[in-house]
């Protein structure tokens, strides 16, 4: 090889080190400089990195609660416990936790904190037994009523009871994401249309009524749009 | 490498406007501390009968929510969940069943003056809290002080130990609203008497005893 082809190759090298030794072997810039997990309550990665549209519900001005709980915590999925749900950062002179239920952020039951009994208010006024006899056999470890006694008239309960049995949420998150946020709903209902008694007269004229009961059934269908995403 | 890089900002551009959240609108709740939740959002159909009622109607002109608290929040001795602060102690949650006589018994007190007129006559069936009969003063425009004569007792008292709904309303909703009733009845079709003459000749005619 003459030394102009050596020229050549060398020219070759540089121009194509310009281009590929910026970002070497790594498959993205900035994938080794890492958030630290130790500044404040044991993690300081971004939640609305990812979850922006969530935050800006959550710090709209038509939102009604909940602001304060808004990123970069997303505070509801990470309750601060004894025992960390999930894995925290060594900060305050405390140890890295590995967190036992979740590793970032865990799905959360409303009643978490809205349970009798917590700093928050008390989303209360169930019936814990109704609550619990329309769970059908599904149980749930939040009491829904003031010392357990109460409610007893609540037009929800047996609501509260099947989101409860209901797997598509935490406990009775159907129920209370349903009424309290602005998702839109859409219900078939099934509603009796009809009233059966008996009525029966004895030999002196008395009579008695009994066995009420409801029959027959009518569909209707009310939907209520999303108020967010429309 | 182009054609990954690709991929994953399509799927982004789909997929990251809603994230992980089940429902688009599921971090922006209602403010019950000022407007409430709607209730209208679910029972849409129930405040369509209400606003075409013949009677109740006026509580429907207000505010949708305020109608169905007008008498499912009617008990002023029941305390519902409110917006703020960590004491409240509620004994219902949103709404509660309520009785028809909580606003038409005699003398009815309920929430912002809105007991109706007194639905009276009747005697006072056993096991209702409510006042059925009147007792004390004249109820308003009441002829019928202890509703002995009252054709439909059996009728409230039968619906009182029914279960099915609260106090008597099986009977209330049965009469006075347009729902069909099914009734099986069983309805004497003789009448039985036994007439004895005395040795004077005198008749006493009574309930025949072979009966």
């Amino acid at each position: 090889m003459n030394s102009s082809k050596l020229v050549l190759v060398a020219i070759a090298i540089v121009a194509v080190g310009l281009f590929g030794l910026p970002s070497s072997v790594s498959l993205f810039s900035g994938q080794h400089t890492w958030y630290d997990l130790g500044e404040s309550a044991g993690s300081d990665v971004p939640c609305e990195k990812c979850h922006a549209d969530i935050n800006d519900e959550m710090i709209d001005a038509d939102n009604g609660i909940h602001e304060a709980l808004a990123g970069p915590g997303c505070n509801c999925h990470r309750i601060p416990s004894e025992v960390p749900n999930v894995a925290i950062g060594g900060y305050g002179g405390k140890s890295p936790e590995p967190g036992t239920t979740a590793h970032a952020a865990e799905t959360i039951a409303c009643m978490f904190c809205h349970e009798d009994g917590t700093v928050f208010p008390f989303a209360g006024g169930f019936s814990q037994e109704a609550v619990e006899a329309a769970a059908g056999g599904s149980t749930t470890p939040y009491t829904y009523s003031s010392g357990g006694i109460g409610g007893e008239h609540a037009a929800h309960n047996q609501f509260i009871g099947q989101a409860i049995e209901n797997t598509l949420m935490e406990d009775s998150n159907e129920a209370c994401i349903a009424c309290h946020t602005r998702v839109g709903v859409d219900i078939q209902w099934t509603k009796n249309v009809g009233m059966n008694f008996q009525a029966r007269e004895n030999d002196l004229g008395l009579w008695t009524v009994s066995d009420f009961t409801a029959t027959g059934h009518d569909l209707t269908n009310v939907s209520y749009p999303n108020e967010w995403v429309t | 490498m182009v054609l990954m890089l690709i991929a994953v900002v399509a799927i982004g551009i789909f997929a990251l406007p809603s994230t992980m959240s089940m429902f688009g609108g599921q971090h922006t709740w209602y403010d019950i501390a000022s407007d409430g939740v709607p209730c209208v959002k679910c029972h849409a159909d129930t405040y369509e009968e209400f606003s075409r009622s013949e009677v109740h109607s006026s509580f429907a002109r207000r505010d949708a929510s305020d109608a169905c608290y007008a008498c499912h929040r009617a008990d002023p001795h029941l305390t519902y969940a409110t917006g703020g602060g960590s004491s409240a102690t509620p004994a219902a949650h949103a709404a509660s069943t309520i009785a028809c006589m909580a606003c038409h018994e005699f003398n009815a007190h309920v929430r912002d003056n809105n007991e109706g007129p007194f639905a009276h006559g009747f005697e006072q069936p056993s096991g209702s809290p409510f006042s059925y009969g009147g007792v004390g003063s004249p109820p308003q425009g009441s002829f019928i002080r202890d509703g002995n004569h009252t054709r439909h007792n059996a009728y409230v008292q039968g619906a009182v130990d029914s279960d099915l709904m609260e106090d008597s309303n099986e009977a209330c909703i049965a009469c006075h609203t347009t729902i069909p009733v099914e009734i099986d009845g069983d309805i004497g079709y003789a009448m039985h008497s036994q007439s004895v003459a005395d040795r004077l000749g005198d008749w006493t005619v009574g309930p025949d005893s072979s009966k």
